[in-house]
């Protein structure tokens, strides 16, 4: 089986190194991002499962990142992981496709399941995109 | 209002009224407000009585002197053809009988008695030759006729046809006055003079029936042209005798009517002198006696102006106190409702804190988060010896963090401390670092560029810490709002005299619209129309006055603003 392919985003490096350390123990395909410019380049090159994604960074922030992610990849589920937490916040990033809002610190059990999920919606997603794609093509045939 | 005028209402000292304490400045704007609507309501009211009851005495003098005018003219009048008819009945003995006849003493007496029927109150006659010897006398009365060529109404009736004497007492004691006529005697060409000697009291019978229409205190009487009475005066005294009131009774004037000063009192001298005799007619009044009707509604004029202002003092005192009660009642309000405002701004610059520090904490604390969770799976998910240099390095990433929560509590701790207003010695470089310590790290992610300017010679300033990084909280937050991601904020401060330090906040935002500019420190103006309250830089203007400081701003669109807080190094004692 494929492993789960994620993507870290958050200035906080010590922060991302350390959770990436821990995902990967649970063998977890990780890869890291300090700023929403290079998330968007790894994401291009490591074509991610699920994002994990800073709310406030310096440059391009969390929710242009979200914005730019799900406009090149609608499919990719990004989760929103932040010490800002504001309920006003938090509606908008859902507003805008992310699969769901967590704020720090952020036990991994409660992390963990919920990557889990997002990749699967998204393998859900894919598929019922290649089952309609099938059907019509059989449907033209 | 400002909060420092809300704040003054609430510390001025006064006194106790019914148990409450009203303000000192409260009782002075009272009597301010009763002496000004007093003066305001009373004067026109005061003038106006005054001016009608000038121009009403000088009406009522006029009227006054036209009455007294026509009556001592009547009056006149009548006493020469009083005297006149004396005249003509003398004259007309004189001719029923001859001279030699006259002359005898016995003839005379009979002729007295018929004249007496004729000539009321004839008391005597006598007959004088054209010499001015006296040929024969009858009746009583004679000494008024002795040596008749030395006297005066001898000579008249010699020049003039007839002459008429003063009033003089006799030796009986009465009055009387002597009317002399001339008769021609045709058998020689000279003449003779026939005197009668009439009683006084005929004068003083003739005044009584006179219908004067005068009142109760103005005196009436025939006066010589000295002034001497020759009837008795009503108010008293006697003939012969000077006027009981000491008029100056002078006959001397042109006219028939003037004013005399008895007493102060404008008293009223009529006189007019009867013509081809010693007497004159002298009236003595005032206006208030000829004219008692008329004064009546003059001075009801000054009834209805103490009863005015009886009333305007009522309306103005019950007005002024309402007034003031209201007044202090709306300050009351307002200095609640203001420190209610400020308040809430405390808790929004609060609220706002707190979300900052949210952040802050949560961010270290998700670093001890995961490095505890990564010792948990070391020990736990490998089979691996532990790593001592990956264990070091943990602990040290945790110790970091727990200096970083830290720094932030401590800094929070500092600012909640100030929040009682309390005077210190700030050094306002370290007070700008401790506001920037909230908002440095989130300018951080908008790529704001913050700049200080500050000299390190700045001397510390005495003033209120909580206040001012309210102060500067409030206008940092609005100088980071105005910027777009990248903008600049530049502090700078300077020692702008011994006692005053200058710091200017420079962004370089869009810029205020000049309508906006004069209306930015107004209580619930904003242009942050989802987020905004409206009340940060109102309450700063507010904050900055009560510290004894004073703000300004400058603002250029598209350039952007400038605010510039001047601040006393020693804060100014509060009233």
């Amino acid at each position: 089986m494929t492993k789960l392919r994620v993507l870290l985003v958050d200035d906080e490096k010590e922060f991302v190194t350390t959770l990436a350390d821990r995902l990967r123990m649970r063998d977890l395909n990780v890869c890291i991002a300090h700023n929403g410019e290079e998330a968007l380049s790894v994401a291009e090159a490591e074509n991610p499962d699920v994002v994990v994604l800073d709310r406030k960074m310096p440059g391009l922030g969390g929710m242009e990142t979200l914005k730019l992610l799900k406009k090149s990849w609608p499919d990719l589920e990004v989760i929103i992981l932040t010490g800002h937490g504001g309920q006003k916040d938090e509606k908008v990033a859902l507003d805008l496709g992310a699969f769901d809002y967590l704020r720090k610190p952020a036990d991994l059990h409660e992390l963990l399941p919920r990557l889990k999920m997002a990749s699967k919606q998204r393998w859900e997603k894919r598929k019922a995109a290649m089952d309609s794609s099938t059907g019509k093509q059989k449907d033209n045939q | 209002m400002t909060a420092e005028s809300a704040d003054n209402v609430s510390n001025s000292t006064g006194k106790e009224v019914a148990g409450k304490k009203v303000p000192a400045r409260y009782q002075r704007l009272w009597i301010y407000a009763v002496l000004f609507t007093a003066m305001v309501s009373l004067v026109p009211v005061v003038i106006l009585t005054l001016v009608n009851a000038y121009q009403y005495d000088r009406m009522i003098e006029a009227e006054t002197f036209s009455f007294v005018g026509r009556l001592v003219s009547d009056a006149r009048r009548s006493f020469e053809e009083f005297l006149q008819r004396h005249q003509d009945t003398l004259a007309k003995v004189a001719g029923e009988y001859s001279y030699a006849q006259l002359r005898d003493p016995e003839e005379l007496d009979r002729v007295l008695i018929q004249a007496s029927e004729s000539l009321d109150g004839l008391t005597g006659l006598a007959v004088i030759d054209a010499d001015g010897t006296r040929q024969s006398h009858a009746g009583r009365g004679e000494e008024e006729t002795r040596e008749p060529g030395r006297r005066q109404w001898f000579t008249d009736a010699e020049l003039r046809g007839a002459g008429i004497s003063e009033v003089t007492r006799g030796e009986d004691g009465t009055g009387r006055f002597t009317v002399a006529v001339r008769r021609d005697r045709w058998e020689d060409g000279r003449f003779f003079v026939l005197a009668a000697t009439i009683d006084a009291e005929m004068l003083a019978e003739h005044l009584a029936s006179l219908d004067l229409e005068l009142g109760p205190s103005a005196d009436v009487f025939l006066a010589n042209r000295d002034g001497l009475p020759q009837t008795r005066p009503r108010l008293g005294g006697d003939i012969l005798q000077r006027h009981p009131t000491g008029a100056p009774l002078d006959f001397s004037a042109a006219k028939d009517v003037e004013i005399t000063d008895q007493s102060g009192d404008a008293d009223i001298l009529g006189y007019a002198r009867i013509d081809d005799s010693p007497l004159v007619f002298v009236v003595l009044t005032s206006p208030k006696d000829v004219m008692e009707d008329r004064i009546y509604p003059r001075n009801h004029s000054f009834w209805i102006l103490g009863v005015s202002a009886v009333f305007l003092l009522a309306s103005t005192l019950w007005f002024a106190t309402n007034l003031l009660r209201r007044i202090h009642g709306a300050d009351e309000q307002l200095a609640e409702v203001l420190h209610n405002v400020e308040y809430t701004n405390r808790m929004a610059s609060i609220g706002r804190l707190a979300a900052g520090v949210a952040h802050e904490i949560n961010n270290p604390l998700s670093i001890i988060e995961e490095n505890a969770g990564l010792l948990t799976d070391l020990l736990t998910l490998t089979d691996a010896p532990p790593d001592r240099e990956r264990f070091l390095a943990i602990a040290d990433s945790v110790r970091n963090s727990v200096t970083r929560c830290a720094a932030i509590t401590h800094g929070l701790l500092g600012f909640a401390k100030t929040m009682e207003p309390t005077t210190t010695p700030i050094d306002l470089r370290a007070l700008i670092e401790e506001v920037l310590n909230f908002e440095r790290r989130l300018a951080g992610y908008r790529n704001l560029n913050i700049t200080t300017d500050i000299p390190k010679t700045l001397p510390a300033i005495e003033s209120d810490r909580g206040q001012l990084q309210q102060v500067f909280l409030n206008i940092l937050t609005n100088a980071f709002d105005a910027v777009d991601d990248g903008g600049r904020v530049d502090i700078s401060m300077e020692l702008r005299d011994e006692n005053t330090i200058t710091v200017m906040i420079t962004d370089n935002g869009h810029g205020i619209p000049e309508k906006n500019l004069k209306r930015i420190f107004e209580p619930f103006f904003t242009t942050k129309l989802e987020y905004g309250t409206g009340l940060g830089l109102s309450i700063t203007y507010g904050l900055v006055v009560k510290l004894g400081g004073h703000i300004n701003v400058q603002s250029e669109i598209g350039k952007g603003s400038t605010f510039t807080v001047r601040l006393p190094v020693k804060r100014p004692t509060q009233d």
